[in-house]
């Protein structure tokens, strides 16, 4: 059975538009899915509508979310907790933020194991250590005294995982989880979470801005923009030879070389993503797009999916052999 | 030609309850007209504070500084004196502009602080300007809130440029934008410098941006500068461990690295650097004799490298 | 002008504003309209001495000990209260701001110097360091004025400091400094006009606080001789309380009235200027 299936997900405020829609995404047991996208494209919130957090003035408007099978967008509050404890974990951008700042990293770990497990104070202390080794935090039993400002960033991190494993979840959400983490650290963590992914044979569902990332650690892609799937498919066939005119622009704005010993100027996108009110009709990338055609304009594209599993939403979709 | 800028052993010390922070301890390197320096170093390594110091928001507590071969007091009127010469462009597009003045105050105001121009030959410049950063006039009358991150970048820009410095810093300046928008700003960047003849120093976290954009690159650790050379010259054979390990990290965009070796454990604290080089702790190739004496800068080739076995390694 | 001008709109738009400006507005009419209903001041005895409320159509109010009609004495009071009021709360301000801003920008000793005469003042009990005051220099509308604003600066130092701590780390005002702009510009051009929503908002619960100790003072006799205020009336109807309770009922309403109707302006400008702060209730 598919661990993460949302259906045609619409998310938004009551009346105005939409700021996800038509989104369909799976996630398989023991498989990394990178989403990728800009800023404002929705991957955020397709995050927080999975794990029932979203902010009270948005809605999923339609669709289905179904996690191993069951609905989850209609359950209870009560039920929803549980399964976000038992079932899913999840990991954040900022994981300063993320933890109570007045609270020993292990007492936070306990309390989860407490609430959801409903271990003893010992037995929770020893899963708590447990976690802290498996995330590989070194002179784990001192550091579960420690306070999260006494850890460094990449550390605190680590925490954060082992708090998002601490009930051996199935499904792993990651809102970019190493974008606020310095190169080297970020190494460390994608290579663990990659480790642990593969261990635990965990559902990884990775967001980030970043296709080096992406590339390191998911087995298939999905790129947003303006709040849907542009393009969908193994991360090497998608970055190898995109498809989607988006894709392949996010490819080619990235800085390759050195200018000053030859590289070209940077293929950059003209304009901006639009605010989820001011997307045009027809297809949301048309005013940015160097191939859009009337077509463009008059028809919203359909994302189509070949029996690979490769989608792409373009009415002129680049075919192989084609520059960018 | 004088450098347009050049700092020989600067040093910015600060005292805190647990001994002094040596945020920058001791860099000595110059800017030539018309050319880019890339900073880099993780969280910590003193690249900021580098550059507030260079742009006068903070005092430097030894070793000296000269812009176009002046030493900047900290007077009013020297103040005046170096904003023509240097400007900033930040990291944060939100937190750089002043939320409740219209662009057109923002981007002027240089102009009137220092006295330069009547009100209409203000206006003039910030359109001549602002157009050159690719803004439109009616850009000018709208508020910060107005506008997408990258206009904002480039109405920074324009406020930076519109005194017409011969170096610019940019402190993370294309880091918090989005990769389209990235892609922008750096052909702007650059156009702009073979337009002007603008030096940069480029301070940033993304190796690929620097390598792209700079002529020359720095590497720095606690502090200090660990190797410094050509742009591609330090890419391509880099010497010091940490530049490789930097280099080795960054996650490829274009083909699966999953047994590079990759660097353990964290920056250790500026305010008791490990003894002799500071990045013996997490240095793969650390000998007995890194603790007991610090490697200093030396010539290897093309670039200078501070490590006693860069070569041999 | 055209950004107080959008606030009183979006004021007006607020339930709790709109019903606080009409009330405010009232009492700014009725302190304007004084002397042009009233011309014979407050204080000519118009009438039999304690009459109840609603005894004589003349007075329907009732008259004080002296057979002065009450209703003067309110819409004469109200002149003193706003009057004082006002006044009190922008000493407090300006002083405060200056304060606040010297503290939070410049930092380092110039700032520990200021907090700790913040503290020393905040140690002292506010309406006995008033009394104190008046009681020693004497009742006059400036020395309470003064009395009041002196007690009362300290909370708006304390807002001001913390808010350009925080404003002072932004780029901007980094960019100012690279610019070669002055710290002073940078503090009162720049910074300041950034902190302006939690100033506004304090200030009208400063002029309703001011308000309070203004009446208070009188009603304990410390209130200028001079003027009819609401706690003049009020110290009157203290000696009368057992067998004319309505002489201190009287201006206890307008007073509670006006305060009332400055906490909800203050609640209301408070989510007008903090949308985000409404967002997340």
């Amino acid at each position: 059975m598919t661990l993460l299936h949302i259906d045609n997900l619409r998310v938004g405020p009551g009346r105005s538009a939409p700021i996800v829609e038509e989104l369909t995404l799976t996630v398989e047991r023991g498989e990394t899915v990178g989403l990728v996208g800009e800023s404002g494209c929705g991957k955020s919130l397709t995050a927080l509508s999975i794990m029932g957090l979203l902010p009270e003035n948005l809605r999923v408007r339609q669709g289905r979310i179904l996690l191993e099978g069951q609905e989850i967008q209609s359950l209870p509050q009560r039920k929803l907790r549980h399964l976000r404890g038992e079932k899913m974990g999840m990991i954040f951008q900022e994981p300063l933020t993320a933890l109570n700042p007045v609270m020993t990293v292990g007492s936070q770990i306990t309390e989860v194991l407490r609430t959801h497990r409903g271990l003893s104070a010992n037995a929770a202390r020893a899963r708590a250590l447990e976690l802290l080794t498996l995330v590989k935090i070194p002179d784990a039993e001192a550091r579960l005294n420690d306070y999260p400002h006494q850890m460094s960033g990449g550390m605190r991190q680590r925490v954060v995982i082992a708090i998002a494993l601490a009930c051996s979840p199935s499904l792993l959400i990651a809102d970019e989880p190493t974008t606020a983490l310095d190169v080297t650290v970020q190494a460390q963590i994608l290579r663990l979470l990659k480790q642990l992914q593969q261990e635990e044979n965990l559902g990884l569902l990775f967001i980030t801005h970043d296709l080096g990332v992406v590339r390191q650690v998911a087995d298939r892609i999905v790129v947003m923009y303006a709040g849907s799937v542009v393009e969908e498919g193994r991360v090497d066939a998608v970055l190898d030879a995109p498809r989607h005119p988006y894709t392949a622009g996010l490819i080619a704005a990235r800085p390759q070389g050195s200018f000053a010993a030859g590289a070209p100027r940077l293929a950059d996108i003209a304009g901006s993503v639009p605010a989820p009110e001011a997307r045009p009709d027809g297809c949301v990338f048309r005013a940015r797009c160097p191939r859009a055609q009337s077509r463009c304009e008059a028809e919203r594209p359909a994302l189509v999916r070949a029996p690979t599993g490769r989608a792409t939403r373009c009415h002129f979709p680049l075919t192989e052999g084609v520059p960018a | 030609m004088n450098p347009v800028l050049r700092t020989e052993a600067l040093e910015l010390h600060h005292a805190t309850a647990r001994g002094a922070l040596r945020a920058v301890d001791g860099i000595t390197l110059e800017i030539a007209k018309g050319e880019t320096l890339g900073l880099v170093g993780e969280s910590g390594c003193g690249k900021s504070t580098l550059a507030r110091c260079i742009v006068g928001i903070q005092n430097p507590t030894g070793g000296t500084l000269s812009i176009e071969g002046v030493h900047p007091g900290t007077s009013r009127a020297t103040r005046l004196e170096r904003a023509r010469n240097v400007q900033m462009i930040f990291q944060d597009p939100w937190g750089a502009l002043n939320p409740r003045l219209s662009v057109e105050r923002i981007i002027t105001e240089p102009l009137q602080v220092a006295g330069i121009g009547t009100r209409a030959e203000r206006r003039a410049a910030a359109l001549a300007i602002a157009q050159k950063v690719g803004l439109s006039p009616y850009h000018l009358e709208r508020l910060p809130h107005e506008l997408s991150g990258g206009q904002r970048q480039r109405v920074s820009i324009a406020r930076a440029l519109v005194l017409n410095p011969n170096l610019l810093v940019c402190d993370e300046a294309v880091s918090a934008l989005d990769v389209s928008v990235q892609a922008q700003v750096l052909n702007l960047l650059l156009d702009l410098q073979k337009e002007l003849g603008l030096s940069y120093l480029f301070i940033s976290h993304d190796l690929a941006v620097v390598r792209y954009i700079a002529n020359r690159i720095a590497v720095m650790y606690l502090g200090r500068i660990v190797e410094i050379g050509p742009a591609e010259d330090v890419w391509i054979h880099r010497l010091h461990p940490y530049t490789q390990a930097l280099i080795n990290a960054i996650p490829d965009e274009a083909a699966r690295q999953d047994d590079a070796p990759i660097l353990e454990g964290d920056v250790p604290s500026p305010v008791n650097p490990p003894s002799g080089c500071p990045f013996r702790t997490r240095c793969p190739i650390a000998r007995t004799e890194c603790a007991e004496s610090r490697p200093e800068l030396r010539r290897v080739g093309t670039h200078e490298v501070a490590c006693h076995f860069a070569d041999a390694g | 002008m055209r950004g107080a001008l959008s606030l009183l709109g979006r004021l007006a738009r607020h339930p709790s504003g709109l019903i606080g400006m009409v009330l405010i507005l009232a009492i700014v009419a009725m302190s304007a309209l004084a002397g042009i209903l009233y011309p014979d001041g407050p204080w000519t005895m118009a009438g039999p001495p304690r009459l109840w409320p609603g005894a004589d159509p003349r007075f329907p109010l009732g008259t004080d000990t002296f057979g002065r009609d009450l209703i003067p004495a309110l819409f004469y009071g109200a002149r003193v209260s706003l009057l004082v009021g006002v006044s009190a709360a922008g000493a407090a301000l300006v002083i405060g701001t200056v304060v606040g801003a010297i503290a939070g920008y410049w930092g380092g000793w110039v700032d520990d110097a200021l907090m700790r005469l913040t503290d020393a003042f905040q140690t002292v009990p506010n309406f006995l360091l008033s009394i104190a005051i008046v009681g020693i220099i004497g009742a006059s509308l400036p020395v309470i004025t003064f009395a009041i604003a002196i007690v009362a600066w300290p909370m708006i130092a304390r807002l001001v400091r913390a808010d350009v701590l925080r404003l002072r780390t932004y780029d901007f005002v980094q960019s100012c400094k690279i610019i070669g702009m002055s710290d002073l510009r940078i503090v009162f051009q720049q910074i300041l006009p950034n902190c302006l929503a939690p100033i506004i908002v304090t200030a009208s619960v400063l002029v309703a606080n001011s308000i309070i100790v203004e009446a208070s003072l009188a009603f304990l006799g410390l209130g200028d001789p001079n003027v009819m205020s609401w706690g003049t009336v009020l110290n009157i109807g203290r000696q009368e309380l057992r067998n004319g309770w309505y002489l201190t009922a009287v201006p206890a309403v307008a007073l509670v009235l006006t305060v009332m109707s400055l906490n909800l302006i203050g609640d209301a400008l408070n989510d007008v200027l903090n949308p985000r702060l409404k967002e997340r209730k």
